[in-house]
Formats: C-alpha cells, sequence, structure tokens
C-alpha cells in the first residue's frame, strides 16, 4: 500500500533542513533565545531557493519538555525565514528504532504542541536507535536488523502516527562507518520497505544514508544503484541530501554542507523513480559569517538546485 | 533481550572486552548470529565516543564530569579519569541516570557519579577527596537546580532542602578542605545556596548557618548568642543580611 502526503499534493521542490544545538554558530543561543546573526545573513541570502524548511529538535536544558521554553526562539527563526512557506519537523526523541519498550505520551504532547503552533506539515526521524535505557546515544544506530527490530519499529512506528496530530516520514537510517554499526542479517532496504508499508507511512530517503549502506556491503562506484527497487519508491515523500565525503576509505555522513557527486547522481535515479516524492532537502547547508554558501559547498549545490527545479517543472 | 545485550557492549567494558576477544557471553546461537555482523572496530570507537562524552559532553547541558568534578578528578590517581569513567558507565549508580525519561525519572549524572564515588571503595575514606567531590557535587547541582526549575531527572539526595521556591544545603568542612580553597576569612561552614533569581555559593560563620538550620526567631537567638559574648547587634545584622539575600525565605516553608 501507499501512503500519500493527506495535504500536500504538489511538489514543493527544493527546503532546507537545519539542525540547530544551541550556544553554537549555526543554532540558537540561549542568552537572546535568537538565532544568530549569521543565521539571519543566511535567511537573507537564500530564503528565495527554499518552498519549505525544518529545524531538527535539540533540547535546550534539563527541564521537563515544555513548548514555553522554546517558542521565543523557534517564533524569531521563523520570522527570519518567513519567506519559507512550509514547515516540517526532525525530531530526534521519537527512538523509532528501539526494541526497548517506552514512554511516549509525554513526548507526544510536546510535539503536538509544536505542530499546532507552528502548522509542522510532516515529523520525520531516522528510523533509529537514539537511545537506550535512558541514555542519549553518540550517534542513533539502525534498528536491529532482525525480527525482534522489525516487530519493534513496526509496532513503535504505529504508537507514533496515533499520537502525533501530523503525517510521521519515516528516514532510512544512516549506516555511516567511523559512527556507527549494525546487528542482525535483514536486507537494509527491505527492513526499511517493510516497515513503511505495514505502518502505511510516508518514507524519507537520505541519499547519503542509502550510499553508506551500499559502501558498507561493498558496492562503491556503478555498483550503488544496485537494489534501490527494494526500498520504499511509492512511498518516498522527501529526499534528505547532506554533505558527505570519503576519508581514509570510508564513507562518512559529514553534514558539513559539501555534497558528493554520487550524491548528486543518485539524486537522478530517485526524481525519476519515485513518483510520490513532493520533497527534496538540503540538509545543514555551511556558510560563512557574510551568511553565503562555503566555496567548496556551491558547485554540487548549484547541481542540486537545478535538477530539482527541472524535476518540478516536468509534469508528471 | 537484545537491547540489553548492545546497551552492556556499549556501556560496560568489561563485557565488550569479553566480546572483542571472541567470548559468545553465554549467549544462544541466533543471537550469536545477529551479533557476528557487529564491526569492532566500530563497537570500539562508539563505546570511546561515549566515555569521551561523558568526561567533555559537548551537549551543552553541562553534565560533563570534567566541567562538574574537575578537582575531584585531578585527586584520583593513579588512576586515571577514563578508567574511573569507565568503572562509573558499569556501576548500577550509573544505570539509575536517565537523560530522557523514557522508562521514568532517572537521577541526574551529577547526582549519579557523587553515589557512585562517595561508595567507591578505593576512595571513600579519603576524606579530603570526599569533602571536595561533594562540594563540587553541590555547586553542580545548584547552578543544574537553577536553571532546570522544573527538571527532567528526579533528586533524592538529602543534601539541598527545598522551600518557597529556594534550594539551600549547609555543609562543614575540615579546616584543610576549607584552606585548600584559598578563601580567606571562612569558616568552618559552606552554603549552597539558589534564592530564585541568584546563586549563592560560599563560606558562612558558623552564627549564619545556625540561623539558616534552625526554625528559632531573632530574638531567641539572640538571647542565645548572648550567653556565647556574641552582641545583639551582631545577631542582629547576620539576620539582616540574610534577609537581604531571601535566605530566610525557605524557614516559613
Amino acid at each position: 500500500m501507499t501512503y500519500i502526503h493527506p495535504h500536500i499534493h504538489q511538489k514543493l521542490g527544493l527546503g532546507v533542513g537545519m539542525d540547530l544545538p544551541w550556544n553554537y554558530e549555526i543554532g540558537f543561543q540561549t542568552k537572546t533565545d535568537d538565532i544568530t546573526d549569521k543565521m539571519y545573513r543566511f535567511f537573507q541570502a537564500y530564503s528565495d531557493d527554499f518552498n519549505y524548511m525544518f529545524l531538527a529538535f535539540q533540547p535546550k536544558n534539563q527541564n521537563a519538555l515544555s513548548i514555553e521554553d522554546y517558542i521565543l526562539a523557534y517564533d524569531r527563526l521563523f520570522e527570519a525565514a518567513s519567506p519559507i512557506s512550509y514547515r516540517a519537523f526532525h525530531h530526534t526523541m521519537l527512538n523509532m528504532g528501539t526494541a526497548e519498550p517506552y514512554s511516549k505520551q509525554y513526548i507526544a504532547d510536546f510535539t503536538n504542541a509544536l505542530i499546532e503552533r507552528y502548522n509542522f506539515q510532516w515529523i520525520v526521524e531516522d528510523l533509529g536507535i537514539w537511545s537506550l535505557q535512558g541514555k542519549s546515544l553518540p550517534y542513533p544506530l539502525p534498528p536491529f536488523l532482525n525480527q525482534e527490530g522489525l516487530d519493534a519499529c513496526i509496532r513503535n512506528v504505529f504508537e507514533w502516527k496515533a499520537l502525533l496530530n501530523a503525517p510521521i516520514s519515516i528516514e532510512f537510517p544512516g549506516f555511516t562507518e567511523g559512527s556507527n554499526f549494525y546487528i542482525g542479517h535483514m536486507h537494509a532496504f527491505e527492513f526499511f520497505k517493510t516497515v513503511v508499508e505495514a505502518t502505511d507511512c510516508l518514507a524519507t530517503i537520505d541519499i547519503g544514508h542509502i550510499l553508506s549502506y551500499q559502501w558498507l556491503i561493498g558496492r562503491k562506484n556503478s555498483l550503488m544503484y544496485e537494489d534501490l527497487n527494494l526500498l520504499p519508491l511509492n512511498s518516498c515523500f522527501e529526499l534528505h541530501l547532506s554533505g558527505c565525503a570519503i576519508q581514509n576509505g570510508k564513507f562518512r555522513d559529514m553534514h558539513h554542507g559539501v555534497l558528493m557527486d554520487e550524491q548528486i547522481d543518485l539524486l537522478s535515479y530517485f526524481l525519476e523513480n519515485c513518483p510520490n516524492l513532493k520533497a527534496i532537502t538540503y540538509e545543514d547547508p555551511k556558510y560563512d559569517m557574510t551568511g553565503k554558501l562555503i566555496l567548496k559547498s556551491r558547485h554540487n549545490y548549484a547541481r542540486l538546485k537545478n535538477s530539482v527545479q527541472q524535476w518540478k517543472e516536468k509534469v508528471s | 533481550m537484545l537491547s540489553n545485550i548492545l546497551y552492556q557492549l556499549l556501556y560496560h567494558k568489561t563485557t565488550r572486552d569479553k566480546f572483542m576477544a571472541g567470548d559468545n557471553l553465554g549467549l544462544n546461537g541466533e543471537i550469536i548470529k545477529d551479533l557476528s555482523v557487529i564491526d569492532k572496530s566500530e563497537l570500539k570507537a562508539m563505546a570511546e565516543k561515549i566515555v569521551k562524552n561523558l568526561l567533555f559532553s559537548a551537549t551543552g547541558y553541562g553534565g560533563e564530569l570534567y566541567k562538574c568534578f574537575s578537582k575531584t578528578l585531578e585527586m584520583i590517581a593513579p588512576k586515571t579519569a577514563q578508567e574511573i569513567a569507565e568503572e562509573f558507565l558499569e556501576s548500577k549508580e550509573y544505570q539509575a541516570y536517565h537523560l530522557i525519561p523514557f522508562q521514568g525519572k532517572g537521577l541526574s549524572l551529577q547526582e549519579a557519579f557523587f553515589n557512585f564515588f562517595s561508595s567507591h571503595i578505593q576512595y571513600k575514606d579519603n576524606t579530603l577527596l570526599q569533602e571536595y567531590l561533594k562540594h563540587e557535587f553541590l555547586c553542580s547541582t545548584i547552578r543544574l537546580l537553577a536553571i532546570n526549575p522544573n527538571p527532567i531527572f528526579r533528586f533524592e539526595s538529602k543534601l539541598l532542602s527545598f522551600g518557597n521556591n529556594m534550594i539551600i544545603g549547609i555543609e562543614s568542612y575540615s579546616k584543610q578542605f576549607i584552606m585548600s580553597l584559598a578563601i580567606k576569612n571562612s569558616g568552618a561552614f559552606f552554603l549552597y545556596a539558589f534564592n530564585g533569581q541568584q546563586i549563592i555559593v560560599g563560606p558562612i560563620p558558623e552564627l549564619y548557618a545556625d540561623i539558616l538550620l534552625t526554625n528559632h526567631s531573632m530574638e531567641e537567638f539572640q538571647r542565645l548568642y548572648e550567653r556565647r559574648r556574641v552582641s545583639k547587634k551582631i545577631v542582629k545584622n547576620a539576620y539582616k543580611k540574610l534577609s537581604d539575600l531571601h535566605l530566610l525565605n525557605h524557614k516559613a516553608a
């Protein structure tokens, strides 16, 4: 079965996704409850490029989650990015890949309050193990690629679907060397497709995450296209592209703004083969103090923008 | 089951070392098969990252051990901070720490570490070290509670009391400890307080500690301290100073 976004029927085209930790150059400031000057300049320079944006959630403090702690900073962010029409929310606390039982209502109440205030059109999170026994992992791990992991993911996604007041898009998890490993023998693409289809959810395909898995199982260069048909292409609503690199022979999901040629090449495949695709996110752009994209990222950003524009203009 | 094994592989060095050396950890065939695909170098790298984050976290939450317990960790030789962190991660006290209340509220990292270290077999009888531990625990916890008035963690320690929007703790320390802090004109008592707006930490005279710890009126104190040849005016001034700092509010609670 293919699930289609209930409200977004048109192609949104290019969007921007931003991880916004507190007290970093790109992020919120606890002292001012505002974004940085550098971010204001970025939005002045690039808002017109994007038709939607999401921010990735980062807790501000160790208070019980309450939107009162966040609204001042979030209001200012969305005011600075006001030309961007649509908004989504990249969660980091759904923990949909865990096999541990856990209480979800508390996170759901907080998220629903944000959805109501900011009109988030969808909630996205990597299908991963983000925490264990209440301790946050340095990087999310893929779910257990076995029956136990599959059952747990399906159970978790169903529960979140019932709890959240916006559609969930499940993101294919990262298999990035240098930051995580996996457990179990199921093919990750098939595993992901089973979860998406069993739960009737939207899917987000992060092209770097796809490359990281292919790289890990030895499918490099022209082999990177193999088995992509095992992914839930019909349910794919969104693509993510964030800066990646090969370092010391290992594939790294760097989020440093510089897209690899392979990501742009693979983008063409997904633009062609995902009939319900609506959104393509440039994730975590990096820019200088003037707000301009760093030099190294400009070439492939321009290619991304161009590919998405051509796709958007193409009549289905 | 597998979640618990993964937890132990990441957080328990003893279990991880056995696994890295080829031990099957007493597990059955199917689980062993699932675990066989683990890239051991990646497992090791992630476990090292967990230790590094515990000591020098970049989360900005202020929970990292070096920031909160720097002096304590300076005094643990011949052990290293990494060794202590690894022991802590394996302890039942660390188990009680939850950053995210998915399985209910846990203790703060500060309180979990304090509980772990104050009962550590190798250090529990080292008075000076334990005094630093307590001092650093209280300093960091007052800060933590001041900026998180509705905390995501529970607080169990009896070293601080709460009332009327105030947090207060008073400890007495050895002369050696007080002198090591290089604070002039200090008494043997140390105050840790948050009055709702301001954190107040520092040495206080015994009279001030008495006023804060008991429920006598000023007049009663003036009578009591008169017997110790302390004038009524000094007691009155002490009351005024504590009142100006809004530290007497908790007594009404």
